[in-house]
């Protein structure tokens, strides 16, 4: 399970990165006011689906064959 | 693990580089231009606070001021369903199309270009279903009728709303409904529109069906980039930083979340923020406020460019190249000849048309090419920038950023072909709204008998107004190139080799279109055609 986040509707609010208890799981790439979090880290408390105001985190199970979707979403993994 | 081919390190403060995430490739479908410029907005763009007018301050946290705009619209567009259902067939005498087609449609393009989401704000579709999911016309109300279901992630894109009005525009034209065709052709597009909403207030949260499901919120939101119009944004980002309760996003006793999912804190474009105020009065800080700015500005600086906002600014420009060659003694021809060949004659007379509706035209094929064929042009010029950049600058990137900067072109195009209609006829609005079904012995207003005549000739000075329109607009989209090559581009000698090629050729398009205006009114006496 990972946090996935709707790029579409993600505003950069940071209230997610507030919600987070770990260290360097999800912040704000600056550059470009997206979230990106941080897949081994992040350990699938939900902090952040519950804390996010427009409900655009969820949590998905396996980040592989969703990434492959023809979705608008997108996701940030780990190298 | 990466799941893509490619993939970009992103530098984090304080994480040793061996633990930098990557981006993926479908992290970049939505990042054009990913750099150093997050502030730029507000430094180079000069703005003014509306806010800091104290009228504007007060006007702007009334909680009937959305209310107020609204409420006049909600009136006249269910006399537009009353006279569409009840009124005369004659659409130049009934109220219901003599003031969608010969007024609304433009307008609503006036305020696209002169206040953004103008439109937006009044809109009398998303009022009357705010009004029943909030169970309040104007107040705040704890309890909302709606199952409050999220939207599909999936789903969440402004492409949904360029598809439904692509589609819209094609049943508009197969039917004739804006021609303007029969009464009850208008009120019954505008009940579905309001089925439509109210549906999506009651099943999604919010404003969902503004922000993807409405067929004209794609439309609106790209034009409205040429607003000279910042929408609701924060005053100063760092209190907006500091600020953790965000009252704005979230709600509070005084005032509703965003409907439209924005947050004033980071946004950088108007193109999602519906200037309803909800922000404004709910900002602990009195910290949001309405700018005034330089216009065109949110072609250029926003400073995430999203692929499928570029992607719907070019559908759009072909469709309206099919609205402009429709027009052509040629396309008549071809349109006969396709129909022929695809059968599509035989199938719309022994379907629609014999029960008195829909037409020949358009022929399914060419009208999908046309609005093909605004990606496919832009598609040829990414690429011919790709190669002259020796491979420097990707063909997604040089068709989301030069896309952003065909806005205006596009906007200017769209404008015109609104002219005829309204700079012939929108005078006889006030004149049928005295009898708005078209009855006779009717004179509610006094109006009926002002001078004013419907005429189905466009003055010449209207296809002169057209091509003045369109060069003016695609100048400005040359300057957003420009501006666009400053921002996004490193200078080197290969960003300008591309910026030549899009110059050159948006010049081609800027001639093209003025020409198509000319000749269109060339073929029908030099009276620009409906």
């Amino acid at each position: 399970m990972v946090a996935k986040i709707n790029y579409e509707r993600c505003v950069g609010c940071e209230e997610c990165v507030v919600a987070c208890a770990r260290d360097h799981c999800i912040h704000l790439e600056e550059s470009t006011n997206i979230i990106v979090v941080n897949e081994s880290t992040c350990n699938n408390c939900g902090a952040c689906v519950k804390r996010c105001p427009f409900r655009c985190i969820d949590l998905v199970g396996d980040i592989g064959p969703l990434a492959r979707k023809p979705s608008m979403v997108a996701t940030a993994v780990k190298s | 693990m990466a799941t893509g081919n490619v993939a970009t390190k992103i530098p984090v403060k304080g994480v040793p580089s061996s633990e930098h995430e990557i981006i993926t490739p479908e992290i970049s479908n939505f990042i054009a231009s990913p750099g150093e410029k997050y502030l730029r907005y507000r430094s180079e763009v000069p703005r003014f606070d509306l806010g800091q007018i104290p009228f504007f301050d007060w006007l702007f946290h009334q909680r009937w001021w959305q209310f107020v705009t609204a409420f006049p619209n909600v009136v006249i567009f269910n006399l537009v369903l009353v006279a569409g259902f009840i009124g005369v067939t004659d659409p130049n005498v009934n109220f219901a199309t003599v003031i969608t087609w010969y007024l609304w449609f433009t307008v609503v393009f006036f305020l696209m270009v002169g206040v953004g989401r103008g439109w937006c704000l009044i809109c009398p579709f998303s009022a009357q279903s705010e009004w029943i999911q909030r169970l309040s016309i104007w107040g705040k109300n704890k309890h909302n009728l709606t199952l409050n279901k999220k939207w599909p992630a999936m789903y969440s894109t402004v492409l949904i709303s360029i598809i439904f009005f692509v589609v819209l525009t094609f049943f508009e034209e197969y039917f004739n409904i804006a021609g303007p065709g029969l009464p009850f052709m208008t009120a019954t597009l505008v009940l579905g529109i309001i089925t439509w909403d109210i549906f999506y207030a009651l099943v999604f949260e919010r404003r969902s069906f503004c922000r993807y499901g409405c067929p004209l919120t794609g439309i609106i939101g790209v034009v409205s980039s040429m607003s000279p119009f910042d929408g609701y944004r924060t005053k100063n980002p760092d209190i907006c930083k500091r600020c953790r309760t965000k009252e704005c996003m979230r709600g509070s006793d005084v005032s509703y979340g965003c409907p439209w999912y924005e947050y004033p804190g980071s946004m950088s474009t108007n193109f999602n923020c519906g200037i309803c105020t909800e922000c404004v009065k709910g900002c602990p800080h009195n910290n949001i406020g309405l700018a005034a700015r330089v216009p065109v500005a949110d072609t250029w600086a926003p400073k995430v460019k999203k692929f499928d906002i570029a992607l719907s600014v070019t559908l759009l420009l072909g469709l309206t190249w099919f609205q402009m060659f429709n027009a052509l003694p040629f396309y008549t021809t071809m349109n006969n000849y396709l129909n022929n060949v695809t059968g599509w004659y035989t199938f719309s007379r022994n379907s629609m048309m014999l029960h008195g509706l829909g037409s020949y035209y358009p022929n399914p094929l060419d009208f999908v090419a046309f609005v093909l064929l605004g990606p496919a042009i832009m598609l040829l010029l990414s690429y011919m920038g790709y190669v002259i950049s020796n491979k420097k600058y990707g063909i997604k990137k040089l068709f989301t950023l030069y896309s952003y900067a065909l806005i205006p072109l596009f906007a200017g195009t769209i404008l015109a072909r609104q002219f005829p209609k309204f700079l012939t006829n929108s005078d006889i609005v006030p004149k049928y709204a005295s009898s708005p079904m078209g009855f006779k012995g009717w004179n509610l207003l006094g109006t009926l008998t002002l001078p004013a005549m419907y005429s189905s000739t466009t003055p010449v000075y209207v296809w002169q107004v057209q091509v003045i329109t369109v060069i003016i607009f695609g100048i400005l989209s040359i300057y957003a190139a420009y501006k666009l090559l400053k921002v996004d581009f490193d200078g080197s000698k290969e960003s300008k080799r591309v910026f030549a090629i899009m110059v050159t050729s948006f010049i081609l398009l800027i001639i093209m279109n003025a020409v198509l205006y000319y000749y269109m009114a060339f073929f029908n006496g030099m009276s620009a055609p409906f």
